[in-house]
């Protein structure tokens, strides 16, 4: 190394990798990202006085003390099926031992629904054919007496499992509870209601059957799992069961969303309408990653006060204050201050004196009006059940 | 040891020595290479651009993308409460014994058809819902300047949410439907008859 | 490797090289030293009003968003670029053993250079900071000081090439790692961030690359050039190994910009997992430098050592050091996940400007310029310029310890569920409350060294005419009337 243009190129080329991995890289990639969310609807960008906000935001230098990031956490998922698919082994199969004893015998309760109504199905059809026909052929009357047979067998075996799955339970309501999960997750149409009391459905409740069928959701893990371990069970659900199921990402350990920060973690698409992207230095003051979306906005008076002289609201609060933002103007006597002008309690911040929000004030709360976190694609919102939730 | 080192008097420039490094330095750094090497091959998740932290694979995230019926319903959701909630609340209640309710009515979950008529023209009552009579309300024509994408996702959620159990509806049924509107000339608002006899289907 | 020796110039005096760098490089010290204190006085503004939010609270450009990207700029640009050149000057030309070829362009250069700083204090202040923390400065500076550097890089460039000294000393490779990195950073933020701006979410690690190459390459580069240089120099060894030197040296400028990103950041995970890879590796960087210096002063305590530019250099590298075990720490995500968003990164950024790289700067500014002035080798007041040292380290310490321990209770504060508000809000401020004292201590040891390179200049320049010369002369007459009077 003492040949002096060598280092020079090799300065040039080292450099060039660390560039091309943190700046072309990125860049390119996300150069074509696209605004929209699979829905036909897009990320939009911001117009207007929120898009002037933005400047607001840099110019005093906003990022510094609060960070618009949401960060990631520990969670785990539920896989929450609705409807089952047509064929009973590649369920069984899929799901494997990724469910509880109860779930199973749900499940089976579920397709000796589907098996008995088709049978029963398959007898109003030969009924109807019987009927129908001019002439009343033996093979017809034997098809009826086959598809008799059938229903009798499959009512049979779905007493049996009733009783197994119910043979704990002496409630009624409870286990027409369970009978109504299950025939939610069979996803059958059953028009007849003398079938449903004849498989044991207590007439009170079948008028208010939609609503249990279409919450019959059973969850065949328990938030513990990860991609990994049911990897496997979704693809296999999803392509050879058919069922109609959905995956639910759940909390387990996430500062953000669970102290209410944040509805999920931030992602690129959240930053790439912005001239200036900031994601924030130090967390001192709130993370703003979803602050249109909390009550602290909803009132922009509320708002204004606290940007004007943030110890009005929180005695305690380090913020500075952003008087400069605002203008003060001399209300005379028996005038009243203009609509827009800050109060507190009612009364104007300063007596005499209307306090009233400059444009960049208003643009500043448009800016943070418009940050959410809202589901996206990539980022599902995950779901947080409350402690009380747990029991 | 302590020497004292002026700096008055100037050593000359410095030269550097022909010390090796270590072979054992070296393969330190090579394992340590191909274990980050590795690590990352494992969890770049394909260097894919939609995949954050705390989520691993591009797979996953895939499968945890709602379903196009899913986002249909969201964004319907969103139309809902900008255009209808102010009368038909958003629990779908309806009000009084003017506005009937969407939740619970067979209305929503006949034909497609008759839904964008009313949204397209609007209605004077009476009319009957769920069994019950309601009267003196009459529905602007909301859903006229909604796109039909937009008209297919307000209704979907309607037929779907509140066990409604509907099933969502497409762009195209909305278009036909509309055309159908259209052909039938109809000016103002509609009242059950007229709609019944442009042949549209009520629901018994 | 061995450089065909024939060809070759004799090696020029280093008193010739001393007179070829004097006025251009003591330009450059001393635009260093008028930086310095108004990025100490800035950081101390801007420090107060983390934990003091009402002071000159009225004034919209005085908040702490424009403090602390002024503080920074003028440390950055206004010291770390004056000084840096001022030492890359004068080390490639004794080190090629060549006078400093072209030496008014480096003047021009100078000028532009400190205009373009102040065009960007100016423009902050006005509101045109670009929103990346880090590299704040506006669009028109940025290209001021391209141009500027350009100046100067070109008498460093035909310094460097014109060859006399047969062989290459590691320091000229950092050197020249520095002057090809500075445009090329400041150039790509200004193309990709401010020009034709690339989009959204890609700015954050365009943005990271940036900030942190400018501190890992450039800042890391000028300052462990002059650690590098200085250390075997002064205690009159050879470097340990060049093999070393040239692994660390190849290494930090491979990962330097990819080190550090957070684990938090709203980025695809692949660049979180490289930026990790690269924060691992890291640890080699650290290893190499730390190791071959070590060798080289084996049994020499370069803190405890009577020489102050070794002590300036041993703090460098123990801080330099100290900086690259945390950057290593951030391979676990677990660990950055509790500092990402806290004082720490601000904390560390202190150890690295300060701690390291001033101190580096410092160490050679203060052995080169009594050179540069003359023969007359000792500063004036010399007890006196030792402050400058302390308070700095002292204020290093402090920062680095009492920042980072109590950021990571508020890390740790931040990843409680069901956390009051308020107790972040103490938790956050703190470190911050603490450090204030640090900054004060960096803004008393700035002056000290401005006032000492002050007294310097005027002996060295003025001799009996210096403010300094004549106070002593009133003061002995005063001294002999007394013994005069006591005599009597």
């Amino acid at each position: 190394m003492n040949k002096a243009p060598w280092i020079f190129l090799g300065v040039l080329f080292t450099l060039s990798l660390s560039w091309w991995g943190m700046v072309y890289g990125p860049a390119s990639q996300l150069a074509g990202q696209s605004a929209d969310k699979g829905d036909g609807t897009a990320v939009l960008p911001r117009v207007g006085l929120a898009k002037q906000g933005e400047q607001v935001y840099r110019e005093n230098g906003c990022y510094y003390c609060h960070t618009r990031t949401a960060t990631g956490g520990e969670f785990g998922y539920e896989l929450r099926l609705s409807q089952l698919g047509g064929d009973r082994e590649v369920t069984d199969e899929v799901l494997g031992e990724n469910i509880t004893v109860e779930n199973t015998r749900l499940i089976d309760l579920a397709f000796e629904f589907k098996y008995v109504v088709a049978a029963k199905k398959t007898l109003d059809d030969a009924n109807k054919a019987l009927a129908d026909a001019k002439e009343k052929t033996p093979e017809l009357e034997d098809a009826v007496a086959v598809a008799e047979k059938s229903l009798k067998n499959s009512a049979v075996s779905f007493k049996e499992v009733i009783s197994n799955v119910t043979e704990k339970t002496t409630d009624q309501n409870e286990k027409d509870t369970i009978l109504f999960r299950a025939y939610g997750l069979s996803g059958v149409e059953i028009k007849d209601k003398a079938l449903m009391i004849q498989l044991g459905m207590g007439e009170q409740i079948i008028d208010e059957h939609r609503k249990i069928a279409n919450e019959a959701i059973i969850k065949l893990t328990h938030g513990k799992a990860q991609w990994g371990d049911i990897e496997d069970m979704v693809r296999g659900l999803k392509t050879r069961a058919g069922a109609q199921f959905k995956l639910q990402p759940v909390v387990i350990d996430w500062p953000d969303v669970q102290n209410g920060v944040a509805l999920r973690q931030s992602v690129t698409r959240d930053f790439m309408h912005d001239t200036h992207a900031m994601p924030g230095v130090m967390q001192l003051g709130p993370n703003l990653a979803n602050a249109g979306g909390t009550p602290a906005l909803a009132d922009s008076n509320q708002f204004y006060v606290h940007l004007y002289q943030p110890r009005l609201i929180n005695e305690k609060s380090a913020m500075p204050p952003y008087r400069y933002l605002f203008r003060k103007i001399k209300v005379n006597a028996g005038e009243t201050s203009p609509k827009n002008a800050l109060k507190i309690k009612g009364k104007d911040l300063v007596a005499g004196y209307a306090i009233i929000p400059t444009e960049k004030a208003e643009a500043l709360f448009e800016f943070l009006k418009s940050l959410r976190t809202d589901a996206l694609p990539e980022a599902p919102i995950v779901d947080n059940p409350k402690p009380a939730d747990d029991q | 040891m302590s020497e004292n080192f002026s700096n008055l008097n100037e050593p000359s420039e410095p030269s550097s020595g022909t010390a090796q490094m270590p072979m054992g330095i070296m393969i330190v750094l090579i394992l340590l290479g191909y274990i980050g090497c590795y690590n990352v091959d494992q969890w770049n998740a394909n260097f894919a651009a939609n995949v954050h932290a705390p989520f691993t694979e591009p797979d996953e995230v895939a499968s945890l993308a709602p379903s196009a019926e899913e986002l249909l319903v969201a964004r319907g959701k969103q139309i809902y409460s900008k255009n209808c909630v102010a009368c038909h609340q958003a629990n779908g209640a309806g009000s009084g014994t003017d506005i009937p309710p969407l939740a619970g009515s067979e209305w929503v979950k006949g034909d497609v058809a008759t839904i964008v008529a009313i949204t397209q023209k609007g209605l004077i009552g009476p009319i009957s819902v769920a069994g019950k009579k309601y009267g003196a309300g009459a529905m602007t024509a909301a859903g006229e300047t909604l796109g039909a994408d937009e008209l297919a996702a307000v209704i979907s959620y309607v037929r779907k949410e509140w066990s409604n159990g509907g099933s969502a509806v497409g762009v195209e049924e909305v278009n036909d439907a509309r055309k159908k509107v259209n052909d039938s000339g109809q000016s103002g608002q509609w009242e059950v008859k007229t709609l019944e006899a442009a042949g549209f289907i009520i629901p018994e | 490797m061995s450089e065909p020796i024939d060809n070759i110039a004799p090696e020029a005096t280093p008193e010739e090289i001393n007179a070829s760098c004097r006025w251009p490089v003591m330009f450059l010290f001393f635009s260093a030293a008028l930086w310095l204190v108004k990025a100490a006085i800035i950081g101390v503004m801007g420090s107060v009003k983390l934990h003091m939010p009402e002071f000159l609270s009225d004034i919209s450009f005085l908040t702490y968003g424009h403090l602390q990207a002024n503080a920074w700029v003028a440390f950055l640009f206004g010291f770390g670029g004056n000084a840096g050149l001022g030492l890359t000057l004068w080390m490639l030309s004794r080190l090629r053993g060549a006078p400093l070829a072209r030496p008014g362009f480096v003047i021009a250069g100078t000028v532009l250079w400190n205009v373009g700083v102040t065009a960007a204090l100016v423009g902050i202040t006005l509101g045109d900071q670009n929103g990346v923390a880090g590299l704040e400065l506006p669009v028109y500076a940025g290209r001021v000081l391209l141009i500027g550097q350009a100046f100067i890089a070109f008498s460093a460039i035909l310094t460097y090439f014109s060859r006399r000294h047969k062989q290459l000393y590691p320091s000229t490779w950092y050197l020249i790692g520095a002057l090809v990195a500075l445009p090329w950073i400041v150039g790509t933020a200004h193309w990709l961030l401010a020009a034709a701006p690339v989009r959204g979410a890609a700015q954050i690690p365009v943005g990271h690359w940036a900030t942190t190459s400018l501190l890992q390459v450039w800042l890391g580069c000028l300052g462990l050039a002059a650690v590098l240089y200085f250390i075997p120099k002064i205690i009159g060894r050879e470097l340990f190994s060049r093999q070393w030197a040239a692994f660390g040296f190849w290494m930090l400028l491979l990962l330097g910009g990819w080190v550090n990103l957070n684990s938090g950041s709203p980025l695809p995970v692949w660049q979180i997992k490289l930026s990790q890879f690269a924060n691992g590796l890291f640890i080699f960087v650290v290893i190499a430098v730390g190791w071959n210096l070590r060798q080289t002063a084996r049994g020499v305590p370069l803190l405890g050592s009577e020489n102050l530019t070794l002590k300036f250099m041993g703090f460098a590298l123990g801080a330099w050091v100290v900086s690259g075990l945390f950057t290593f720490c951030n391979v676990f995500p677990e660990w950055n996940a509790i500092l990402q968003f806290t004082y720490a990164n601000t904390a560390l950024r202190h150890l690295f400007a300060w701690g390291f790289f001033a101190m580096a700067m410092l160490g050679g500014i203060y052995y080169v310029a009594p050179r540069l002035l003359g023969s007359d080798l000792d500063w004036p007041c010399g007890r006196t310029v030792r402050w400058v040292y302390r308070l700095i380290a002292v204020g290093v310490i402090i920062i680095t310890l009492a920042g980072v321990g109590m950021a990571w209770g508020h890390g740790q504060a931040l990843q409680q569920i069901g956390v009051d508000a308020m107790t972040l809000q103490t938790k956050a401020i703190n470190p911050m409350r603490i450090a204030f004292l640090g900054e004060i201590l960096f803004m008393v040891s700035s002056f000290i060294f401005l006032g000492s390179l002050l007294c310097l200049l005027s002996r060295n320049c003025c001799g009996e005419l210096s403010p300094m010369a004549l106070w002593r002369q009133i003061r002995e007459a005063k001294m002999e009337g007394k013994t005069e009077g006591g005599a009597q």
